[in-house]
């Protein structure tokens, strides 16, 4: 591009001097704006530059094409970019925080289970099937459950007859393992209750309790919850995702004040441990 | 050897790594802290974090990027306030307030405020990276700002948190500098447009609603666009069909008949006509469209003998009309909007008349009542469309 005309740098400059007036007019910019459109109309031709227009035509037809919101655009990808890329420090940090907050993801589910939850019985008649009502003691040691006549959304405890103390639940089982799942066939239509399906060991696996979630996130909140009073991991697939919502948020919003700063690839150096450890101020009587 | 001495320009900063403490007297940093810095001595800074201010510690001068900030009291208890934009500040403190009780929404299971708050969060921190960017020229600074500041003075009346009252530049007005009255008439503003937005806010839940009511306004009549694919019942004879739109709960027609002549072949007597059978049912007013219930009725009237098992060919009587049967669809959704139907083709089935004495209209009423229609395989096939 450069070396076909006479003149260059003369007709670069033309077409620039035009997009620097376009450009002024589309940040409607007044006097003390002139370096930020500077700083924008540098980016425009830099970028335009780099992808080594074959004439001054060509150059000139991208540099105008490249406008104001263009620029903003790109801007706002590489923003989002950069928190993508997350530097080595930040994962530490991402680490750090994930068991802080699966306790919040630990309290809501057992927040859930004593809110209690509508469940089918499922009977071998096609009839209307049975509902039954199941949810925890507010101090966690007792689920109770017992049978509902209609949609009822909140009955007391004191309705819900049977209970089983949490200290003799022994294992948790979902899918094909259940008690009431293993006679079913892995047909079709029965993969979906399946997946629905789970079981509270008792009493030294001689007592069950079946039961079949109404939707997917239901079994979610069940399958966590239960794992919650037994001690172990939660892993299920609503866990992860709003693992990761509680976790990116937080990440944010600690990164708030590192702002246009840039984060080095590596550990800065740490010195030599000072001399003496005499400070001017002493803190010792607020300090515990 | 170097003795610790106060930090003179140094007071402020923020930790760009995560430093792990090794010994008691260190501080531990993760990174994005802000730091209050006291004293400095070879390499080495003491302070506490602005997190946990209790604790004091020293650290790594090379672990802290530091930041502008203007320091307020003396010595020990001194103050450090960090030199930026008083909306930046506002909008950080505004959000690290706003994230615990977000947190707080998640326990408890508030599904929707928990994902608006999150919208709104995500947006503020956005819009805090572009100005804090300073590649904004001036007037879009204002427009982002004013931005800004009503969705941190919506966000904390959806909360219930304390009302901040600004002036007409977004500014907080400071009670020490602007008169009592003047405080109170900007507090009345500022709720009365808090409360207008919160209106709208909710309307906008009724959007489809509201939206209909916009259209109509502009478009003051309507009209349904129907196409006769195929009539597919065994008449044995010539036949009319009849189709119009018909009021259920006022138990009226609404619109003239289209008619449209069918021979006893089963195929309509103007060949040419075969694919060509549109009408156009124009001029539904908005008093239409609030009908509860519309229906497309297609009556069919036989022609020719009085009764059809009649096989006696010399008493014929013919040209008689006589009723044969209806069929019956519901287009309120298609009429007013709800259900987009361009080229979507129906049939609807055909329900023949009891007896002979039956009429037409207790048959429209029998199938617009029943919720079952017992069709026995003849069907109607229209199109249907609201340009």
């Amino acid at each position: 591009m450069f070396f076909a005309q006479d003149k260059v740098f003369e007709e670069v400059f033309c077409i620039c001097i035009q997009l620097l007036n376009k450009t002024w007019k589309e940040m409607r910019a007044t006097q003390e704006d002139f370096d930020k459109v500077m700083q924008v109309v540098r980016e425009q031709i830099t970028r335009t530059l780099a992808s080594k227009p074959t004439s001054l035509d060509v150059f000139r037809n991208k540099v105008n094409a490249m406008n104001y919101s263009e620029i903003l655009k790109l801007r706002q990808t590489e923003r989002m970019h950069q928190e993508e890329t997350l530097a080595p420090p930040v994962l530490e940090l991402r680490e750090r925080l994930k068991p802080e907050l699966m306790e919040l993801i630990k309290q809501q589910r057992l927040n859930r289970l004593c809110d209690g939850t509508l469940f089918r019985k499922i009977s071998s008649r096609r009839r209307q099937d049975k509902l039954w009502y199941c949810r925890l003691s507010p101090n966690h040691k007792v689920l109770h459950y017992g049978d509902v006549e209609e949609r009822d959304d909140n009955p007391a405890i004191e309705l819900l007859q049977e209970k089983i103390p949490v200290a003799d639940i022994k294992a948790l089982v979902t899918g094909k393992d259940c008690p009431h799942m293993k006679e079913k066939s892995t047909l079709k239509q029965n993969r979906e209750v399946l997946d629905l399906a789970f079981s509270v060991l008792y009493d030294a696996e001689d007592y069950s309790l079946n039961f079949i979630a109404p939707t997917k996130y239901d079994f979610c909140l069940w399958t966590d919850g239960l794992n919650v009073l037994l001690g172990k991991e939660l892993n299920s697939e609503q866990t992860k995702s709003e693992l990761e919502i509680l976790l990116s948020m937080e990440i944010k919003l600690r990164l708030l004040d590192l702002e246009n700063i840039p984060i080095p690839d590596a550990a800065p150096p740490i010195p030599n441990a000072p001399s003496n450890y005499n400070f001017c101020y002493d803190y010792s009587h607020t300090e515990h | 050897m170097t003795r610790w001495i106060p930090s003179k320009k140094e007071k402020y900063g923020v930790a760009i790594y995560n430093y792990d403490s090794r010994e008691e007297v260190e501080l531990p940093l993760q990174i994005g802290d802000t730091v209050h810095i006291l004293e400095t001595c070879e390499g080495w800074y003491r302070g506490y974090t602005h997190r946990r201010k209790a604790k004091k510690g020293i650290f790594p001068a090379s672990y802290i990027q530091l930041k502008e900030a203007t320091v307020e009291g003396k010595g020990q208890h001194e103050t450090v306030i960090p030199n930026e934009l008083p909306l930046v500040q506002e909008v950080t403190t505004t959000l690290r307030e706003w994230s615990s009780i977000w947190r707080q929404l998640y326990v408890n299971d508030n599904k929707e405020m928990f994902s608006r708050i999150r919208h709104m969060m995500y947006d503020l921190i956005e819009w805090r990276s572009q100005i804090l960017s300073g590649t904004l020229p001036q007037d879009e600074l204002k427009e982002l700002k004013q931005k800004v500041t009503a969705k941190i003075d919506y966000g904390n009346r959806i909360l219930d948190l304390d009302l901040v009252v600004r002036d007409e530049d977004g500014n907080i007005l400071d009670p020490d500098q602007t008169s009592t009255i003047s405080l109170f008439r900007a507090h009345e503003m500022a709720l009365k447009r808090i409360e207008e937005r919160i209106e709208e806010e909710k309307s906008q839940k009724h959007n489809i609603d509201i939206n209909r009511q916009a259209k109509f306004a502009v478009t003051p009549s309507f009209s349904l666009f129907v196409t006769l694919k195929n009539v597919v019942c065994k008449i044995g004879e010539d036949a009319e069909v009849l189709m119009s739109l018909y009021d259920p709960i006022m138990s009226k027609f609404i619109s003239e008949n289209y008619l449209v002549r069918w021979a006893s072949s089963g195929l309509p007597k103007d060949i040419d006509r075969l694919n060509n059978l549109k009408a156009v049912f124009t001029d539904l007013g908005s008093k239409d469209l609030k009908r509860e219930k519309i229906s497309f009725v297609c009556q069919i009237v036989r022609v020719g003998r009085m009764e059809l098992k009649d096989n006696n060919t010399k008493k014929f009587t013919t040209g008689l009309r006589r009723p044969f049967g209806v069929a019956v669809m519901d287009v309120t959704d298609i009429i007013t909007g709800k259900v987009d139907d361009e080229d979507k083709q129906h049939f609807i089935p055909f329900q023949p008349v009891a007896g002979e004495n039956d009429f037409l209209q207790t048959v429209i009423n029998k199938v617009i009542a029943a919720k079952e229609v017992n069709h026995k395989g003849q069907v109607w096939q229209p199109e249907l469309q609201v340009p």
